[in-house]
Order: structure tokens, then sequence, then C-alpha cells
């Protein structure tokens, strides 16, 4: 060994050995700082759980304003909703129209493709399943602009979608009803509906271009047909004939779905699924968890002290269990639905719905499911409210009785399946959780929400030994 | 030398926290005399050494007797070891607490810019003992921060005393984070698998002001003799106002509205002094005294769990003595003749109550260049001890670096 290298391996590295032993902590040692200075080496959990809530408030909303058509339409009913279907369409074809305005045989006709995906699916069997046939009778009404050019129709597409939802959704044109017989077999089956009479007529009106917004309804149905969208790989078509075998073909370039109310009545507590916009907003009373914090800490709830924020503990996790009464709920696909919760809370300064993040129990869901569905043999919904109740707490001065907000998503293939999501197997199949389209459903809450409920925190807190 | 930066390389390469691990929920270590690696060299004696280039904290009239444009920037190193019956308990920092440029202008006196990292909070701790349930992880950082223009002019009827000032304007930010795992002792087992794998962490955010007032002074003059030199400052009172946001979260992005607090601190006037002699050409010693008597408790960063709620104090004072032997100017001379030597030893009383400090130093200055820059390095050692049970007793040893780096704006080369 070099003279100059003696130093380094038996001077230096021991050194530097000894005096990273003797400057560095190990787990005792830290364990002893944090005891000496009054610090917490873990966070001791405590669970809370308030029984017997009624809540202050719950009532539903179903926005009926259209909404976008364009990758999956649906035409029909499902139980207490009527889904009306807009088509948007403009196009030029001087050639076409020269000869059609003048054809005592003219006619025309709407062809839709059914949505493959959802009638193909090997996974679920229900009521609207294919073969279908049925006695239809469809309403047309429309509104035809003529102009020239191709000026005419470009300044149409210039039109924004929310201006047209805006003007679709206050329609109020004259009604052509007309019966079809409908009989679809397979899904690659077309679903054509021959368009009236009188738009047949007025379509000979047209010289050089138009514009056609077209609305069907099919109220009497008493099913739901699920199509495809505008912006789907195969949108709807209209097809014009005349006799000498002049054709014209063009496609919708939006469209859009109407979803409302067949009758009047009480639907303050139902929800319908479909992803649509309806959401119920539940209210809890602010007394009664305040005075269960207050009794279980020993202070006072809500802290108003300084600037009223409350960060004397934090709720690790907070879960509502509502008792479940379904037998005056109706679904279509005969699976389990995840129920979404969103919650109130404060992101600098605002208030925002935060949607809640599900943690899995998997003890609990090997056996039983997931808690968090309905339609699935379960007598009780549990539901995780931590990001709500966590902020409920945090700001308790500042707010109102506790809030948060619920509606339906994807039915469930494997409600036992712990993963909660999509994954592939051992043996390279690709495992699906959910099913990839909506259930349309009528879930009346209203049984439910008259019962009691029961909230449960886990809590962590930085209160001290005397809390 | 080769071997000296060796062991600093090697020394550097670990990182980690902690200048004292008393004290983190009130100021933090307090790095005394301006962080000047020299000035630590000699055992933080010789603020009234008017022979040496730079700026001193404790002394701006000193400033008045530079006669070169200087840079200086020091970097320190310091590990402690604090004492517990079980177990070890250590950490070390890193970290650059000061740097100067000072700016002589002749017969209108000189003037100085600094930024120099008076009270700092650094530490971190992990404990993971999963066989009792113990998972924490404890981090302070805390910066106190003073931005510091200095003025200081000789008196122009007679050029042995001089006088300055110094105002430090206060910055910087301080944090407590405190992450824990959780305890299911308490809960039932069908309920533990709420809280698995859920940390909490406890976080303090806070920023330093002066209460009603942009910045605090130090005045002081200064008296060069032939063989002694001695100075004497006053540093006035202020309120420090640290204002705190405070919260539990899960992680950085899943938080809640913080919680607002302010805590105030009563910082005491500051009066020192010092004396610097001549023994022989180039040997000097040197005595310092410093004093700062605190009253009020100092109230603890935002309290929770059984943390105490404030920091008692007690008058602080420093006695500092140093020796130095200033290296051979003459750039002919050998190169340990133009090394400066130091060493020195101090006791000090810290603003803690019961807690005093007794250490000492040797340094070196070495020489780089005709022009004077020099690389100043300290090395300290001492224990910091506490009559009562409310802090740990720690060992430390640190190594300060200073770069001296030194011009001559506006001077004609000769």
């Amino acid at each position: 060994m070099k003279k100059t290298m003696f130093p380094y391996f038996f001077v230096l590295i021991p050194l530097l050995g000894i005096m990273a032993c003797v400057f560095d902590s190990d787990n005792e040692g830290v364990s002893t700082l944090l005891d000496h200075e009054g610090l917490p080496s873990n966070y001791k959990v405590e669970v809370l759980t308030i029984s017997d809530i009624e809540p202050s408030s719950a009532i539903s909303h179903l926005d009926e304003y259209p909404y976008s058509g364009g990758l999956r339409a649906v035409l029909g009913t499902s139980f207490d909703l009527n889904h009306d279907l807009f088509l948007d369409i403009a196009f030029k074809d001087e050639d076409f129209f020269s000869g059609y305005s003048s054809d005592d045989s003219a006619r025309g006709q709407l062809e839709f493709y059914l949505n493959k995906d959802f009638y193909s699916s090997k996974e679920l069997t229900y009521k609207d399943s294919l073969p279908m046939k049925e006695e239809l009778t469809l309403s047309y009404s429309w509104v035809l602009n003529t102009g020239s050019g191709k000026e005419f129709v470009d300044s149409i597409g210039s039109i924004y979608d929310t201006t047209w939802y805006r003007s679709v959704n206050s329609w109020d044109n004259e009604v052509f009803d007309t019966v079809y017989s409908v009989k679809i077999e397979n899904f690659d089956s077309l679903v054509i509906f021959r368009i009236p009479e009188a738009l047949v007529k007025a379509m000979q009106e047209v010289e050089n271009a138009c514009r056609l917004q077209l609305k069907i309804s099919a109220k009497e149905s008493g099913r739901l047909y699920r199509l495809n969208g505008s912006l789907s790989g195969q949108p709807p078509v209209l097809r014009l004939k005349g006799s000498n075998g002049t054709l014209t073909s063009v496609s919708p370039f939006r469209m859009a779905i109407k979803s409302s109310f067949i009758n009047e009545g009480d639907y303050s507590k139902v929800l319908h699924g479909g992803g649509l916009r309806e959401s119920l907003v539940i209210e809890l009373p602010k007394e009664k968890i305040m005075s269960a914090l207050s009794s279980f800490y020993g202070d006072e709830f809500p802290y108003v002290e300084g600037d009223s924020i409350d960060v004397r503990q934090l709720v690790v996790l907070a879960e509502i269990k509502i008792p479940l009464v379904e037998d005056q709920s109706k679904n279509t696909l005969n699976k389990p639905i995840q129920m979404v919760v969103r919650s109130n809370i404060d992101s600098l300064g605002e208030n925002i719905l935060k949607k809640e993040v599900y943690k899995i129990n998997s003890d609990l869901v090997k056996e039983q499911g997931h808690p968090n569905m309905v339609f699935n043999g379960s007598d009780t919904l549990s539901l995780q409210i931590t990001y709500g109740m966590r902020d409920f707490i945090n700001r308790a001065s500042r707010q109102d009785d506790f809030r948060f907000v619920i509606h339906l998503g994807f039915p469930v293939l494997r409600p036992n399946d712990p993963l909660y999501s999509d994954y592939i197997n051992e043996d390279g199949d690709s495992i699906r959780f959910n099913f990839s389209h909506f259930d349309y459903v009528h879930y009346d809450l209203a049984p439910s929400l008259e019962q009691s409920m029961n909230l449960k925190l886990w809590l962590a807190t930085k209160r001290g030994e005397g809390k | 030398m080769k071997y000296l930066l060796f062991i600093l390389g090697c020394l550097f390469t670990v990182s980690s926290y902690a200048t004292s691990i008393m004290g983190l929920d009130a100021l933090g270590a307090e790095d005394v005399s301006g962080a000047s690696a020299a000035i630590a060299g000699s055992g933080y004696a010789g603020h009234a050494k008017a022979s040496d280039e730079g700026v001193s904290m404790v002394n701006p009239a000193r400033l008045a007797y530079n006669r070169n444009v200087s840079f200086s920037a020091n970097l320190s190193y310091q590990m402690v070891s604090a004492s517990v019956k079980n177990g070890s308990l250590g950490s070390q920092s890193i970290s650059i607490p000061s740097f100067y440029l000072a700016f002589p202008m002749g017969q209108f006196g000189a003037f100085s810019l600094g930024l120099w990292q008076h009270y700092s909070s650094n530490y971190r701790a992990e404990l993971n003992d999963s066989l009792n349930s113990q998972q924490a992880t404890l981090e302070y950082q805390g910066s106190l921060s003073e931005f510091t223009p200095s003025y200081a002019i000789k008196l122009p009827f007679w050029h042995r005393l001089s006088v300055g000032g110094t105002a430090h304007f206060v910055m910087g930010n301080n944090k407590r984070m405190l992450t824990l795992g959780p305890d299911n002792s308490g809960v039932s087992e069908s309920d533990s698998w709420a809280t698995n794998n859920s940390d909490v962490t406890d976080v303090v955010n806070g920023s330093w002001s002066i209460l009603n007032h942009p910045a605090y002074y130090t005045v002081s003059a200064q008296y060069r003799g032939k063989m002694a030199s001695l100075f004497f400052s006053y540093t006035t009172a202020y309120t420090l106002v640290n204002d705190m946001e405070y919260q539990l979260q899960v992680s950085q992005l899943d938080t809640l509205a913080p919680t607002k607090m302010s805590r105030q601190i009563d910082v005491p006037m500051t009066f020192a002094s010092g004396v610097s002699y001549r023994l022989a050409k180039r040997h000097f010693v040197m005595l310092d005294f410093m004093w700062k008597p605190w009253k009020k408790a100092i109230p603890n960063m935002a309290q929770s769990w059984d943390l105490r709620s404030e920091t008692l104090v007690e008058s602080e004072f420093l006695i500092s003595a140093g020796y130095q032997r200033d290296g051979s100017t003459i750039f002919y001379d050998s190169y340990m003749s133009r090394m400066a030597y130091r060493a020195g030893a101090w006791y000090k009383n810290g603003y803690i109550k019961d807690v005093s400090e007794i250490g000492g130093s040797i340094g070196l200055g070495f020489p780089l260049g005709k022009r004077g820059t020099t690389i100043d390095v300290a090395l300290q050692g001492g224990v910091r001890s506490s009559k009562s049970e409310t802090h740990l007793d720690e060992t430390f040893i640190g190594v300060k670096i200073g770069l001296m780096g030194l011009g001559s704006w506006g001077k004609n080369e000769r």
C-alpha cells in the first residue's frame, strides 16, 4: 500500500464511520426525543359513532336541459322518464332537389345504428335484450330553413352547440305522429324510421340548401332504444329518395337528448341513473354532529376562537350508513349500481363539490360485496364522506348543516371483487369491474331516507393527554 | 492541506439537519457574531481587532478601518449529538449562514451589505418502529435571516475613533412538520381497515417580521490604538412577529383551510464590548463580551399535543477569549508564515433558561494569491448542557469555512 493511502484507510475512513454513528439517530433516540418534547410517535385512532341521525333535508333534482347525443343516443322511455332526440342537419344538393321537388313519389327515411357495444354485451340479460319487436308511435316535429350556397351550410356549422341546446330546450313546434312496426333481430340491424309525408313535402320546397332541425319522440314506447350518435363511427343517416332512383344521404352534424318526466309527480327522492345530470342532496343536522363531538372530546364545538378554523382534530375517514328499502325501486340491467358521492368543501375560500374517494374494506367486500352499491341485496348503503366531514368539522363555526350529494354511477359486474377496478387476471384475460353503459332506473330513496342513519368517524387528534 | 480538503469533502457528503435540538419551537439555534468563520476560529473573540478586513455584525464601527473592497461568504457544517438514556440521537447540518460585501470610501467612511442567518431551526428525524406501532417523521426548517446594511466612519478630527451602525431587516420563514402513522390499538379489529396506511401530518408554516418597524439597529464605537483596540456596541430591543398557519393534513394535495395565529417575541437590547491587544508583531489576544437580558418567555410554535406552550428564557451572555497570529503579508515568505493561526474558547449562557454552552475552537487562514484573498477554516467543539430536564444535553462539533475576497476598486495599481 502506498504511504499516502495509509491515512485514508486507517484514519479518515474509520473516523468518518465513528462520526456517522455518534451523530446519527436510531429509533430509540428519536422516540425519546418525541416523548421528551411532548410529541406523539403516532396518532391514536379514535372512533366516534353518531347514531340515529335523521336527515334535515333530502331532495333530488333532475336537470332536464338538453345534453349531447354525439356518441351515445337514447330514444324512448325508461320508467318515469321520456328521452327525446334532436338532430341538426344542414346540407346543399341543388341537382338532387331540382328533381326531388317535382317528384310525386318522393320519400325519405332516417336510419339509425344500434349501440352495438351495449346490445352485444354477453355480461347482461335484461328486458331490452335483442330481438326487439313493437308497434312504435314516433312523433316528429321540425324546423326547416332554406338557403343557398356553401356559405349557408357553413354558417350553420358555426353555431355553438350550447346555443343550439338552448334553442331546442324551448322547442315548441307542430307535431306529426307516425306509427311504425319495429323489429330488430340483431345488433347489426338498422333501425329505420320513415319520415312523415309533411316533412317530405317541406323538403320538396328546398331549391339549393337547407337546415333541418328534427325532434323525434317515442313517448308511447315501453322501452329505450340505445343508438349511435352523430360523432360515433356510425352516425344516423337521413336518406331522401326520388322515384327515378335519385338519392341523397346526409348525417346530422350534431345531436342532443332531452330527458324529462313523462308525468308530473313527486320525484323528490328518486334517482334515475343513466348518466343523467341529476343528484340527491342530503343534509345532516349540524347540532347533532357537534354535540356528539363535544361530548366525545369534552370541549366546545363548533370552535370559535381566533380565526374560527378548527384544526384540533382531523377526520381520517367518515362513513354514513343508510338503511335501504328497495321494494319500490326498479332497474333494467339487473346489476348492482355504484352510488357516487360528492361533498361540499372549501377550496381556497370557494365552496366546491369534490368527489369522495372510496377506501376499500377488503374483508367486508369479500363477504358481502362493496357496501356503496344499490340493487345489491344489502339492507344498508355505506357511503364514505371523508372529505366533506373533514371540511365540515374544520370549518364548523362557519357552516350550516352538513351537506353531501349522491348520484348513481355505472352498473357493477363484479360487486364482490375487492380490486374495484378493471384488471388482467393470471390467465391474461381482461376483467371488467364496471359495465361501461349506464342503467336507466327508478330508484326511490324516500323509504330509506325515512330511516335514521349512523355516522362513524375515524379521528386523529392534536389534543394531548388531557385532550 | 489536501488532507484537510479531503476530510471536509467527506464531511459535506453527509447531509442532514440540525445546529441544535434545543429551542426548535422557540427561535432555534443562534449563530452568533455574524457567523464569520474567521471570528469563529478565535472562539468568537476578535470583533475589536480593527486590522482585520471584513464586516462585524457586533461592531459595525470596525468597518471604517477596512482598506479594501471585500467579499466574504461563510459555510457552516455542524454535527450535534444529544444525550438520551436509550439509543442515540444526533444530526448534521450544512448551511451558508452569511455573506457580506464591504466598500471602503476613504474619507467618506465605509459601507457594507450583508445577509446573516441569525437563528436557524433545522432538524429532521425519522422513527419507524412497526413492532410498537411507532411511525413518525419530525422536520423543522427555519431561518430567521437579516439583511444588514452598515455604515461606519472614522472621526475626521481623530482617526483612532470610529462610529458605525447597522440596520437589521428581518426576514425568513419557519416550518414544522410532524407526520404520524396510525395507532389502531384503541379500535376494534373490524374498524382498523379505515386508517391503515393513512398518515397524518401536522404542518406549521410561518414567516418572520418585526412589529411596527422595518428593522432593528446596532450602533457602535471603535477605538483603534497602537497596541490595544476596543469597542462598545448597543443593539436596540425589538419585537419579532411570527405569523403562522397551521393544520392537520393528509397530504400536500389533501389539505384543509389552515388556521392562522401569530406569536410575538420580545427580543431585548444587546450590549457588547471587546478588546484586542497586540502582544507582539502579528500576535494578538482578544476578549469579547455580549449581554442580552431576556425577560419574557418565548411562546412556542403552534402548540398541540403535550408540547410546552413556551420556552423560558434567561439573561444571555457570551464571554469569549481568543488568540490570533496574523499571516505575513509578504508574498515571498513561506506559506506557513503567511497563514493565520487562531484559537479560542467561549462560555455562553444561551437565551434558553438553564442552558449553557462551553466551547473551544481552532482556526487557520489560508492565503490565496497575492491580493490577500484567504480561506478561513474554523473547527469548533463543545457541549451545551441544561441544568433542568427541560432540554437534552448536547455535544457538538462544527466546521466553518469562509472565503474572503479582496479587491482594489477605486485604487490605482502600484
